[in-house]
């Protein structure tokens, strides 16, 4: 059942009995203040979190064609210009990104359905897997590795949201996670969530709990005890929902999954969705992206080949059942992983732990495009990395404020961030969604489209925009460079028509490419590309 | 299961540990530390060792006894109980350290193949599903070996050094073949007990860790980073004691080392063993934590100078220049793995004891482990019970103590452990990683399965090994003591007596055991009531 509809029927049926929502005991007598609570509490939102372990090589995922610095340092392993695949304007990526029926990552950008952040990483970058892993899924930067990660954002962020969990367990799980339990989802309360493997198997423990050890109060084995049988008692409450949500939603699916990890998991979560499941967050992760040695035979074959494969068709496979099912608006996603690798190839084919590098940003509701410049590789850390552009922690800003509506302060605090930090600022990849205005200071909700696009010399620009504000529109190109400002000016609320003639702004017309159109509004952007053909 | 109220501030207990246990880390001595522990934590903070009392001697404590061996082997046997209890703690302690395993050697350990060098797409394939079929035997054998083995610690140090010095039986999609695996386990089962630096001395020019973590392919010029790393990350000092520099040198350091793995390779200390390539050996001077490796001429740059003069003196390096660093991390790690997963602060003063007799002890392992072992600590009622059983002990145990035809290797996979494939090269993570919503099903589905399909002889056999079988209550106990980790409460105890005598009064069961078919029946059912509690989960 969709939200809203059991919201009315809730709302209808208006009882006096206290029902359990999200675990949360609301009394249904006022359907007013319930239904308000409702829209507070975050609607229907789901996230989706996919952990690349090993360290991406951003820079053989998104290819710096133009850089000659990029191909002196990958003498044997990078990809040339004519083996990357061109996605739009200037942007290249690894030519697997595009394989599959749906055409994978590259037409995902293509039609607005993802983004790509570049030089995304943190400052004072730690090489080491498991710590730089904890640093990315806690959403906590901590140089000091003896100082231990133990909770992970989204863990908090549902601690937050969820006051009342585990003591009052929700219908369906607040989040799965497939394969081994990650920090993503733990909090101080310990997991926020269940682990699922094949959800058509899932299972429970049923047998007799009785009076445990009397003289174990107190002992390391009591919090075991406790916690085995915790673990017991969420299959037991779980199994029968997952099982029955997956079987409903896998008779729904209409993609082609590969038989890869990820493309199995992704198939998962797609019918677990697909068959209504009150699920908020899904962590599903594809390993093997640790390349040392043979990263890749040629640029369609092997180790890293083989993975963006499996990444951009797993994801395409993904959204094309969600836009088939009229959940695409639901569903956001992203990559994660603990580091880029090393620009300079070492003697074995591969490359060596690394620091910035790219992120994926899908779903129908991201603003679609290039965020972050192309990185400089004549400028590498004193390591020889790619040195930070974008914090990472600024897309979990997106997530937790434009997503899931938590106020700027309390994504701050979920984010272990003094209150008044202005460095972590959400990067403005996801759009503002309706409904989620529980923030007083984010009144504004905006859509930017134009016609024509592609374009020869003059467009027309659409924007949409829910409260009067001041709003600036400014243009660069795909590789971040600005170009001048469209716009500058208090507009009403309403449609606003806005003609963009290069001319006027550049002085000359614009070469053939990608740009990219920012529009800030208060503490509001949003980007949009728009493309020239002349 | 029925759902139970638990505050949550004793279900989470556990996490709360873990963050005070990382301060008390990072505070390195913490002498004035005063523990915030409450009833029943630990009260030994140091390694003072176990004197049984006058109310609970040795010879009858069947908890401590099974606690023992429940953290020293794959779980125990009635017999190998029987046969800790005729001794004292410490005799016991030393019959497992000093009791040798020496398993047969596999006919896998020296099956021969080729690269795939010139080899089409199929013929790839089957030499990938001889690798991967290899690999499978010697799981087995490697299964078999846990589940045979008699009151010895060496084959659960072998789990813990595969789990800490990890090698990936098959790892983005590059395989290490059986023989090098086989090689490295039977080193852990041999020298487990050994100095840990010569242990990381081993396994730095180990084959299967040359082909796993790219030595093999670091060469002047353009080293490979990878074994240097993890070498100083999780293998000897730990993170925050080296930097990026150190990493690039000790890269450097180790460039030319090969492994000859296939027989249509150069083998110049025959196939198997590791060689030298001087000319991949970068033989400019080199520095690692302030130490100086000087610059060689060729007439120096041979497999035995470079050996000793570099490699060597690298480990010697690592473990004098971080020696303190050294012994706190593998003092840890054997805590967490033979003691107790999530050590609280107080319980890391012991690990800091255990760290200084290491120093002490030259880095040697037996002499950190008796003493671990034989500690009033060791047997504390709080670590009683207190470790998640892994994959391996769940499966070989239940192999040992209940079902003889179990398929441990399959057993052990669908719980998520797969024998020389850790997850990644930090090992298996371990402690809650163990239990999940996924794998708590399959655990007790495996049990119910393995115990419906035991035949009456082996049931029969299983009760009649039990000294004055005959009394129901006594059997009960003592099934319990072999079973689970602590003293059955009394609501239980009663619980399990009346499947046993299938709720006749207790004075029956001699009669029902005239009926070996009921007897057996109703003994299935204790025995899957036993496997599906949350204690017969931990150990």
């Amino acid at each position: 059942m969709k939200r809203r509809t059991f919201l009315q029927s809730l709302a209808a049926t208006a009882a006096a009995a206290p029902i359990l929502l999200n675990g949360i005991p609301v009394r249904a007598s006022s359907p007013m203040p319930l239904l308000a609570q409702m829209e507070e509490d975050a609607s229907d939102k789901i996230l989706i979190v996919i952990q690349l372990f090993g360290g991406n090589d951003g820079l053989n995922t998104v290819i710096p064609v133009d850089d000659a610095n990029y191909y002196n340092l990958r003498p044997t392993i990078g990809i040339l210009k004519t083996d990357a695949t061109n996605v739009i304007g200037n942007l290249y990526f690894a030519p697997k990104l595009a394989a599959g029926s749906q055409g994978g990552m590259v037409r995902l950008l293509q039609t607005g359905y993802a983004a790509v952040v570049q030089g995304v990483g943190y400052d004072n970058p730690n090489l080491s897997h498991f710590r730089s892993t904890d640093i990315w899924l806690s959403g906590i930067n901590d140089s000091d590795p003896n100082h231990l990660l133990s909770t992970g954002w989204v863990g908090r962020m549902l601690e937050k949201q969820y006051p009342s969990f585990p003591q009052t367990l929700p219908p369906d799980p607040l989040a799965i996670q497939l394969g081994g339990f990650s920090l993503t989802l733990i909090s101080d309360k310990g997991r926020m969530g269940v682990e699922v493997s094949d959800p058509s198997k899932q299972l429970g423990v049923s047998s007799d709990l009785d009076a445990q050890d009397a003289n174990a109060t107190g002992t390391h084995y009591a919090d075991e005890y406790a916690f085995v049988s915790d673990i017991a008692s969420r299959s037991n409450t779980y199994a029968l929902n997952i099982r029955n949500a997956y079987a409903a939603g896998k008779s729904k699916l209409k993609a082609t999954y590969g038989s890869d990890s990820l493309g199995q998991q992704m198939a998962s979560v797609a019918a677990l969705i697909a068959g209504g499941l009150q699920t908020k967050v899904y962590v599903v992760s594809l390993g093997g992206f640790d390349t040392h040695v043979t990263q890749q035979t040629d640029p369609n074959s092997g180790q890293h080949p083989n993975l963006m494969s499996h990444l951009g068709d797993g994801v395409a496979q993904f959204m094309h059942d969600m836009v088939a099912l009229g959940e695409a608006d639901r569903v956001i996603g992203l990559t994660v992983s603990e580091f880029g690798r090393r620009p300079a190839e070492n003697g074995s084919f591969g490359t060596d732990h690394g620091a910035a590098s790219v992120q994926f940003v899908f779903g129908t509701q991201v603003n679609s495009g290039v965020f972050g410049q192309t990185p400089d590789l004549g400028n590498l850390d004193e390591n020889g990395d790619v040195p930070k552009q974008i914090d990472y922690r600024r897309v979990y800003m997106d997530v937790l404020t434009k997503w899931f509506g938590l106020a700027a302060v309390d994504a701050k605090a979920v984010l272990q961030l003094p209150s008044d930090d202005i460095t972590v600022e959400p990067l403005g990849v996801i759009k503002t969604q309706r409904g989620i205005n529980s923030t007083p200071a984010q009144a504004s909700s905006m859509v930017l489209s134009n016609y024509p696009n592609p374009f020869a010399t003059t467009t027309m620009l659409q924007l949409s925009l829910d409260n009067a504000s001041d709003v600036s529109i400014e243009i660069s190109n795909i590789a971040g460079q600005h170009l001048g400002a469209i716009l500058q000016r208090r507009l009403a609320a309403g449609l606003h028509q806005i003609p963009f003639d290069p001319m006027q702004i550049t002085g000359r017309p614009l070469a053939s490419g990608t740009y990219i159109c920012t529009v800030s509004a208060g503490t509001e952007r949003i980007t949009h590309m728009i493309e020239c053909v002349r | 299961m029925l759902p139970i109220a638990l505050a949550a501030g004793d279900v989470y207990q556990a996490f709360m540990d873990r963050r005070s246990f990382l301060t008390r880390v990072a505070g390195a001595t913490g002498a004035n530390f005063v523990p915030t522990s409450s009833i029943n934590r630990p009260l030994s903070t140091g390694l003072d060792p176990y004197v049984p009392s006058g109310s609970e001697p040795w010879n009858s404590d069947l908890i401590r006894i099974g606690h023992l061996l429940r953290r020293t082997t794959m779980l125990p046997t009635w017999a190998n109980m029987a046969a800790l209890s005729a001794l004292t703690p410490s005799d016991a302690v030393d019959l497992l350290l000093n009791t040798p395993s020496t398993p047969a050697r596999p006919a896998v350990a020296d099956s021969l193949t080729t690269n795939t060098n010139g080899l089409d797409t199929v013929l790839i394939g089957q030499l990938e599903a001889k690798w991967a079929a290899d690999a499978a035997t010697l799981r087995t054998w490697f299964a078999g070996v846990m589940r045979d083995a008699g009151t010895t610690i060496a084959e659960k140090m072998t789990m813990f050094w595969s789990g800490h010095f990890t090698t990936q039986f098959v790892a983005d999609q590059s395989y290490v073949v059986a023989p090098l695996l086989y090689r490295q386990n039977d080193h852990f089962r041999q020298h487990g007990l050994e100095k840990f630096n010569d242990l990381a001395m081993s396994m730095t020019l180990d084959g299967g860790m040359l082909d796993y973590l790219g030595g093999n392919q670091n060469s002047v010029g353009v080293p490979n980073e990878n074994y240097a790393r993890e070498l100083m990350e999780l293998f000897t000092i730990g993170l925050g004691q080296y930097t990026e520099g150190d990493v690039k040198n000790a890269a450097r350091i180790l460039t030319g080392w090969r492994i000859a793995q296939y027989s249509n390779e150069p083998a110049p200390n025959q196939i198997f063993n590791t060689y030298f390539l001087p000319d991949q050996h970068d033989i400019g001077q080199k520095e690692l934590l302030g130490v100086s490796f000087p610059a060689r001429d060729a007439t120096t740059n041979t497999e035995y100078i470079v050996r000793q003069e570099e490699v060597q003196k690298l480990i010697d390096t690592l473990f004098s220049v971080r020696a303190s660093a050294a012994a706190l991390f593998i003092s840890t790690k054997l805590y967490q793995f033979f003691v107790y997963s999530n050590p609280s602060s107080s319980d890391m003063l012991v690990v800091q004891a255990m760290a200084d007799l290491l120093v002490q002890n030259n880095f040697s392992i037996k002499p950190v482990m008796s003493a671990l072992l034989k500690s009033a600590h060791f047997f504390d009622n709080a670590n009683i019970g207190a470790q998640i059983k892994t994959p391996a002990e769940f499966s070989v145990g239940f192999a040992r103590q209940i079902a003889p035809k179990l398929n441990i290797d399959t057993t052990m996979v669908s719980l998520g452990q797969t024998l020389f494939n850790p997850p990644n090269v930090s090992g298996w993570p371990g402690w809650h990683d163990w239990i999940t919503t996924t794998t708590y099903p399959v655990r007790a589905n495996v049990a119910t399965a393995a115990i419906a399909a035991l035949d009456d002889a082996t049931v029969t056999a299983f009760i009649m090994q039990f000294p004055n079988y005959t009394e129901a209550q006594k059997l009960i106990t003592n099934v319990a003591a072999l079973l689970l980790p602590r003293a059955l409460s009394a609501q239980r105890s009663t619980d399990l007596l009346n499947k046993l005598t299938g709720n006749a009064p207790s004075y029956e069961w001699p009669t029902i055991l005239q009926s070996p078919s009921t007897a057996a029946s109703n003994m299935r059912q204790v025995l899957t009531t036993i496997s599906e509690l949350p204690d017969f989960q931990l150990c």
